[in-house]
């Protein structure tokens, strides 16, 4: 549950580069957690909510508070607000950030539900299973999963998780990962393989998805420049929009040409070594 | 206290140092008298204690902050030739801190008014201190765990729970029971939130945009970086331990002055702060090895390869022409630069994108010649390779002690296992190369290929196979470091400014390029690098060393 005097971003960062981590930041930064996923949970877009932006420094600076003082992590509470970090970090992949948690929360930690489902998500997503990653994600949308021997009682926070998790934010996020990735390796795929993939029904749906990812051309910046990231599909095949990333290499293989910067350097080094 | 008797150019030099430490201000002289305290060490107390601080310190007007800086100095060496017990270490701690506490309280202060220099340290010596305070917290954080782990196995054999039924009755050994009674008593030596305070504080004096801040404490300020990036590395934070270094290679910094005396003078060189790291070359080699752990288990194999790379090169040629050997402490460089040729070994068979030298990758395969060829053959290599090369990782929780002294209990304090989660994090990683390196080596046989025959290639089933399609692009998908920006400006006064992390941009480790349209891969030739220019940079060096060496050449007629 957020608390009423929960931070703003910007407030945040400050504390996190004017402070040195103390015990003391835990409260306000477990409440900023809880307003992030409270964000993804809710139906409000980023721009609605500038306050609460995702902030990984934040996020890995509690599970850092967790590791030098065990006795903040207070058992069930902190094992999930432990799961929400990573939850939030999933969503961001592929970028690392999952990874770079999980050199930092302790094998135990990590093999304690709801952490050991998402971990197993990130690894089906890492391993790009993304057919097999959907109905393992789905189970961290019932409050009861994972429920240790003896308790009765759902917490706040674990109904938090699930509320994002069932929510529309959190797949359309996985999603619009997901479709980015394949576009980087398929220049055409089969319907079946990408609706599977993006745990979506029909072609119609897809379209409707995917007129809201949208992907820059080469070179260029400016939202007018941008395109959704399917250029059409048809009865059985899905056509990703051409990148350098899933068409032909134009031109030649060799990497001609020394540039200024290289030149400068080596001139440089060769002047101070005969200094 | 009885007085202790020692010899006059032991009174001298500790006189001399504060000297230039307190009040000339003299470079050179600081240099030398450093180097003369380790002969002098050599000579009068191979095996034994320096002097106290209360006996000298009439050779230094009873100066606290000297005393303090002696007092590290002198323990440093206490500590390498006895192994420490508790109570040295705890009393480690106090020196540290009150060493710290005096080079803050003298520290210029943040309204940027004029004070006297009051204190100055060379370079090495700043950084020497720095290494050695993280050196004695990361050997308390291992000493607690495995005093805790000893008292726990000696509570299980005790109550009965061991196999030998002698032990079964011993109580807890007397020592063990001591240790765990002091540490118990002090648990706030070298905790972390201290350790971090410090390093944080150093580094925002030293690197204030104030103008009064004098060169000590920049260089104090330059060397907490990278010992705060050592830290952080082996906390397994890798992100930090990458985000430390930014205020080393941020291309606006000011430059430092390094040399001379007192407000400048003869001999006195402005350094940009990643040329005042690299001049003193422990510091460089701490640097690059941790940034080269970061990077590596950050999944960015061409940055840690290229930073590792650099430097064992430049190691490699050190050690030939004996450069290396005459630096302090180079018994140890040897062990680093295994330890890094190891990483380089992973990153060479990993990363198909080649950016070693030669020279390093003959030695990669020299020394690893065995475990590549277990890996090739599809046997585990990996951990072998990354636990002798990774740090020693450590956790900086304070254990429940009391838990230790409850027989049945776990024998590692809760979650303390650092270096078995890094272990088991790279290993994860590793896991998905095997299969990589397989396909690959398939896919550059074919410049279109069906799917299902690449599939059948890698002995698996179409369904099983397309993931690893997607996977293999997404493996090696990288950050990368962006490329050093040296204006004309800065070229010709022979300053090479680095780049910090806000340059990083998104690229690939792979050698190929392919892509899947339907059901057919098709793939395109690696980019090849044409590199000319290295081959005539070199030449043009190698001719301006020859042309040096001949000038100093004596032709008798």
């Amino acid at each position: 549950m957020t608390s009423a005097a929960a931070l703003s971003h910007s407030e945040i960062k400050t504390m996190l580069s004017e402070s040195v981590i103390s015990a003391q930041m835990t409260p306000r930064l477990e409440d900023y957690v809880r307003a992030q996923v409270s964000a993804v949970a809710s139906t409000l877009v980023a721009s609605e909510s500038p306050d609460v932006q995702y902030c990984f420094d934040a996020n890995r600076t509690l599970i850092k508070l967790y590791q030098f003082f065990p006795n903040l992590e207070g058992g069930e509470t902190g094992i999930t607000l432990t799961a929400l970090t990573a939850f939030l970090a999933m969503l961001r992949f592929p970028d690392t950030d999952f990874m770079a948690l999980m050199c930092l929360i302790p094998e135990r930690v990590q093999s304690m539900e709801p952490c050991a489902t998402l971990v197993h998500c990130a690894e089906l997503l890492e391993a790009c299973q993304f057919v097999e990653f959907w109905p393992e994600f789905r189970k961290l949308g019932i409050p009861e999963y994972g429920a240790r021997e003896g308790e009765t009682v759902v917490s706040s926070d674990r109904k938090l998780l699930s509320n994002a998790v069932n929510g529309s934010s959190a797949s359309n996020q996985i999603r619009s990962n997901i479709i980015q990735m394949l576009a980087r390796t398929y220049r055409s795929a089969p319907l079946s393989k990408v609706l599977a993939a993006l745990d979506l029904t029909d072609a119609e749906s897809l379209h409707k998805f995917a007129s809201t990812v949208m992907v820059s051309a080469e070179g260029a910046s400016g939202s007018e420049n941008e395109r959704s990231v399917v250029e059409k599909i048809e009865a059985d095949s899905v056509t990703f929009a051409a990148s350098a990333d899933n068409t032909k290499r134009v031109g030649s293989a060799y990497k001609e040409g020394v540039s200024y910067g290289d030149v400068a350097a080596m001139i440089a080094k060769s002047a101070l070594r005969s200094q | 206290m009885a007085d202790e008797v020692f010899p006059d150019s032991v009174k001298d030099i500790v006189f001399d140092l504060h000297d230039v430490t307190r009040r000339s201000f003299i470079h050179s002289e600081q240099v030398i008298l450093y180097a003369q305290f380790r002969d002098i060490t050599a000579k009068y107390f191979p095996t034994s204690a320096w002097p106290s601080p209360s006996a000298v310190a009439n050779e230094c007007d009873h100066d606290p902050l000297y005393l303090s800086l002696y007092n590290e100095l002198t323990l440093r060496h206490l500590q390498s030739i006895k192994r420490p017990n508790v109570r040295d270490r705890i009393e480690g701690w106090h020196v540290y801190r009150r060493l710290f506490d005096f080079i803050l309280e003298e520290a210029p202060k943040l309204d940027g008014a004029h004070q006297r220099e009051t204190l100055y340290l060379i370079p090495e010596w700043c950084f020497d201190i720095m290494h050695e305070f993280l050196y004695q917290f990361q050997g308390f954080c291992q000493f607690r765990t495995t005093t805790y782990t000893a008292a726990s196995k000696a509570m299980l054999a005790s109550s009965g729970g061991g196999e030998d039924e002698l032990l079964a009755s011993s109580p807890l050994p007397a020592h063990i029971a001591d240790a765990i009674e002091v540490l118990n008593q002090n648990r706030d030596a070298w905790a972390i939130e201290t350790v971090l305070f410090y390093l944080h504080r150093l580094l925002s004096v030293g690197t204030s945009s104030a103008k009064n801040v004098s060169p000590t404490y920049r260089y104090l300020a330059y060397f907490s970086s990278v010992t705060l990036s050592r830290l952080e590395c082996l906390l397994g934070d890798y992100r930090a331990s990458i985000a430390a270094l930014d205020v080393i290679y941020n291309p606006n910094a000011e430059l430092i002055a390094v040399g001379g005396g007192s407000g400048g003078g003869d001999g006195e060189n402005m350094k940009s702060p990643e040329e005042l790291v690299n001049s003193v070359f422990p510091a460089r080699l701490s640097l690059t090895y941790h940034a080269g752990v970061s990077y590596l288990m950050l999944r960015r194999y061409k940055d840690s390869a290229s930073i590792l790379g650099g430097i064992c090169l430049f190691m490699q040629r050190g050690f030939k022409t004996g450069q290396l050997r005459k630096i302090p402490g180079s018994e140890q460089f040897n062990k680093l630069f295994d330890r890094m040729i190891a990483l380089l070994a992973i990153l060479s068979h990993i990363c198909p994108k080649s950016v070693l030298d030669d020279t390093i990758a003959s030695i990669v395969r020299e020394k690893h010649a065995s475990n590549l060829s277990k890996i090739e053959s599809g046997e585990e290599g990996y951990e072998d390779l990354f636990v002798f090369a990774c740090p020693k990782f450590v956790n900086a929780a304070v254990p429940d002690y009391s838990q230790a002294l409850v027989p049945g209990s776990p024998a590692m304090p809760y979650g303390q296992d650092a270096y078995k989660l890094q272990v088991h994090h790279f290993m994860n990683e590793m896991a998905a190369h095997a299969t990589l390196r397989k396909m690959r080596s398939y896919m550059t046989l074919y410049t279109s290929i069906k799917v299902d025959k690449l599939a059948s290639f890698n002995d698996m089933k179409v369904e099983e196979f397309e993931p690893w399609l997607i996977c293999f692009k997404n493996k090696l998908r990288q950050l990368e470091r962006g490329t050093v920006n040296a204006s004309a400006g800065n070229v010709a006064k022979g300053v090479v400014r680095g780049v910090s992390s806000a340059q990083d941009k998104m690229g690939t480790a792979l050698d190929i390029h392919y892509n899947v349209s339907g059901d057919v891969v098709h793939v395109d030739e690696a980019e090849k690098t044409r590199r000319f220019e290295t081959y005539f940079m070199k030449q043009i060096s190698t001719n301006d060393d020859i042309l040096k060496q001949l000038k100093f050449l004596k032709i008798e007629h």
